[in-house]
């Protein structure tokens, strides 16, 4: 079953993306080569929170550059989401260690899924739950902060005289325009993962107050949370960020090299 | 300095109103969480606030440490409310399946046992206030950045929670969970859509090819199904006593492709809507080439959002798994394939969403001549 939805998958992606199709599926390998080489290392014992950073970082150069090109749109977002992800770091850190958030619940825990397997783990859970917090956020970002440096980009190329004032409130614009949808894929996509876990509650009769007050629930919530918040803070930033990068691009000259609107402005001088 | 002052002072008085109503909901937003930290006199469970704690290194559990904790702490609600108790905890340095406790925390305690100083056992801690905390965050920041848009949003998702809560309550009463997501799925897909855009025909294309694009999706999940011999439930959390796994499982599949589905709808039917208005007599062509090319631009991030959203939350478990000596292709493709089929059918609902809400967005404004032009 796996395979044949896989097989659909891949065959779907080439059908409908074509060649940026592919182009997806190779980031995408990319980011699973990622997320699979960060599982290696930290059963090593390496610390988390630099793996977390690691990936954080490669992963993005692998979605944004690899997928989209180098351009001043992807070195905004890129600086957005290292920003975004650096800020709320610290948030992580600070939570998981005033929430407990860190390990495996008690969900799982009474369940047989663990039976046999040893604890003794030497990792520190806590730093691995700032680790899920930050792997989770990094596509909802990504994707908040794509769509509002590539939309401004649009609007600046069709209008090359606005200000960096003038482009920034209109990204700020476009971004209420699809923060609703970006938070309701994120609810959707964690109401799919908890539901399980919901319907065992009401099994269990659990109570509201019961039920916030549940390492088990937490984690999703946080997750969830913290994504929310990472697209929230991404608008302003994108915004602020490409609006500079396109309203001062001799600053960037190094890395613009590529990208046709300016690539085609030295052509004309 | 004083340039940026002078300006500031321009954008108070120019934006007074907003400022104040900024301010309002910060100030509201904060009270409450800090209110929230002090609620202990809501729960009937005994609340605790730690004063003190001792740790002391007790034993070493293979290679790891095992602590013990002589926590003291106060009541704060229920008949011993103000007395002083004594409480012991463990923990391991790894904290896997435990937590360390530390001075200012809540925590909640059973099996009291009265005496000159009472006694008892933690059983977890207060998180409500991280809980409240986090909410406000989120919602301040929704309100700040996007302003009135931000109550819409709130709204949608208050609104999406408490009807999906309700599909609890009726699912207590033993109707088929899969035929009560069905019904879920399309009140949620109308009313989260028509909040978020208006009632408008952009809307309603956007209705349309998410109901369309889920269908479609669900229709090719049912026929795999058939034809591969279906999904092994055993490893299906948390529920192994149910007996309607499957239902779950597909309401499951669902939900958690609808927001992504919606998302690509919503997309193109404005790309659309935004082409039309900008040039009227654009050619059904044009729209169709743009169209791809807008849906070749979100599906890639789209996709990651899913596979992150999905992987992230099963990497405490695999890691304690591979620590364990299991491999990790055992682990992915025998232990957590339903994260697996989530993550490959909300990619495939995604994909499916691309052309299918495109060609209903092109049906909406241009016809069944449109589609023929194709």
């Amino acid at each position: 079953m796996i395979v044949a939805l896989g097989v659909f998958f891949i065959a779907l992606l080439i059908i409908i993306g074509g060649e940026r199709g592919a182009v997806t599926l190779i980031s995408l390998f990319c980011n699973l080569l990622v997320l699979w080489g960060s599982l290696q290392l930290l059963t090593l014992g390496v610390n988390p929170l630099g793996i977390a950073f690691l990936a954080c970082f490669l992963i993005n150069c692998s979605t944004l550059f690899y997928q989209n090109g180098k351009n001043a749109k992807t070195i905004a977002s890129f600086g957005a989401v290292l920003l975004v992800s650096g800020t709320l770091f610290l948030l992580a850190v600070g939570l998981c260690g005033s929430a407990n958030l860190q390990g495996i619940h008690e969900v799982i825990q009474q369940g047989d899924q663990l039976q046999g397997l040893s604890s003794d783990i030497q990792l520190s859970m806590t730093n691995i739950a700032v680790l899920v917090i930050l792997i989770g956020l990094l596509g909802a970002t990504m994707d908040t902060s794509i769509a509002i440096s590539s939309a401004v980009y649009e609007v600046y190329r069709n209008n090359r005289g606005m200000t960096a004032q003038a482009l920034f409130s209109s990204g700020m614009h476009i971004g209420g325009d699809i923060l609703g949808t970006t938070v309701n894929t994120l609810y959707f996509a964690y109401l799919g993962e908890a539901m399980t876990l919901l319907i065992y509650y009401k099994d269990a009769g659990l109570s509201f107050s019961e039920i916030i007050n549940a390492k088990s629930f937490f984690q999703d919530f946080a997750a969830m949370m913290f994504s929310g918040i990472g697209c929230v803070a991404m608008i302003p930033i994108t915004a602020g960020i490409v609006s500079f990068v396109l309203t001062h691009p001799e600053k960037f000259k190094k890395y613009l090299e590529e990208d046709e609107l300016f690539a085609e402005k030295s052509n004309l001088q | 300095m004083r340039d940026i002052m002078a300006q500031g002072k321009v954008f108070f008085v120019a934006h007074k109103k907003r400022v104040f109503f900024y301010l309002g909901i910060l100030v509201l937003l904060s009270v409450a969480v800090v209110v929230v930290g002090q609620d202990g006199f809501l729960y009937k469970i005994p609340v605790v606030r730690i004063t003190e704690v001792e740790n002391s290194c007790q034993k070493t559990v293979g290679t790891e440490q095992s602590y013990s904790q002589k926590i003291t702490g106060v009541l704060v609600n229920g008949q011993w409310k103000g007395r002083e108790i004594r409480l012991n905890h463990e923990y391991s340095s790894s904290q896997v399946y435990d937590e360390e406790y530390r001075k200012g925390d809540q925590v909640f305690v059973s099996k009291i046992v009265p005496g000159d100083i009472l006694s008892g056992h933690i059983s977890g801690l207060k998180r409500d206030q991280s809980f409240a905390m986090l909410l406000a965050l989120f919602f301040c920041g929704v309100l700040f950045v996007t302003g009135k848009k931000g109550i819409f949003v709130a709204l949608s998702l208050f609104f999406n929670v408490f009807i999906f809560l309700q599909v609890l309550v009726f699912y207590e009463k033993g109707i088929d969970f899969f035929f009560l997501s069905n019904i879920l799925m399309v009140l949620f897909a109308v009313f989260s859509l028509l909040l978020v855009s208006g009632f408008n025909r952009k809307t309603g294309a956007a209705i349309v090819g998410t109901l369309c694009s889920i269908g479609l999706t669900m229709l090719l999940f049912f026929l795999t199904m058939k034809n591969t011999g279906g999904v092994d439930y055993g490893f299906m959390e948390y529920l192994s006593s149910h007996d309607d796994l499957p239902q779950i499982f597909m309401a499951q599949i669902l939900f958690g492709g609808l927001g992504a589905t919606m998302d690509v709808s919503i997309t193109m039917s404005s790309t659309i809507n935004e082409l039309l208005y900008k040039d009227k007599g654009i050619s059904a062509r044009a729209l169709l080439r743009s169209g791809r090319e807008v849906g070749h631009d979100i599906m890639g991030t789209m996709i990651n959002v899913m596979l992150f959203a999905y992987v992230s939350g099963e990497i405490p478990v695999m890691l304690l798994k591979m620590k364990n000596h299991i491999s990790l292709v055992t682990i992915v493709s025998q232990h957590i394939p339903f994260e697996v089929y989530r993550f490959l059918l909300g990619g495939i609902g995604i994909l499916i969403a691309i052309p299918v809400s495109l060609g209903v967005s092109l049906f909406f404004w241009k016809g069944v001549g449109g589609l023929r032009q194709k």
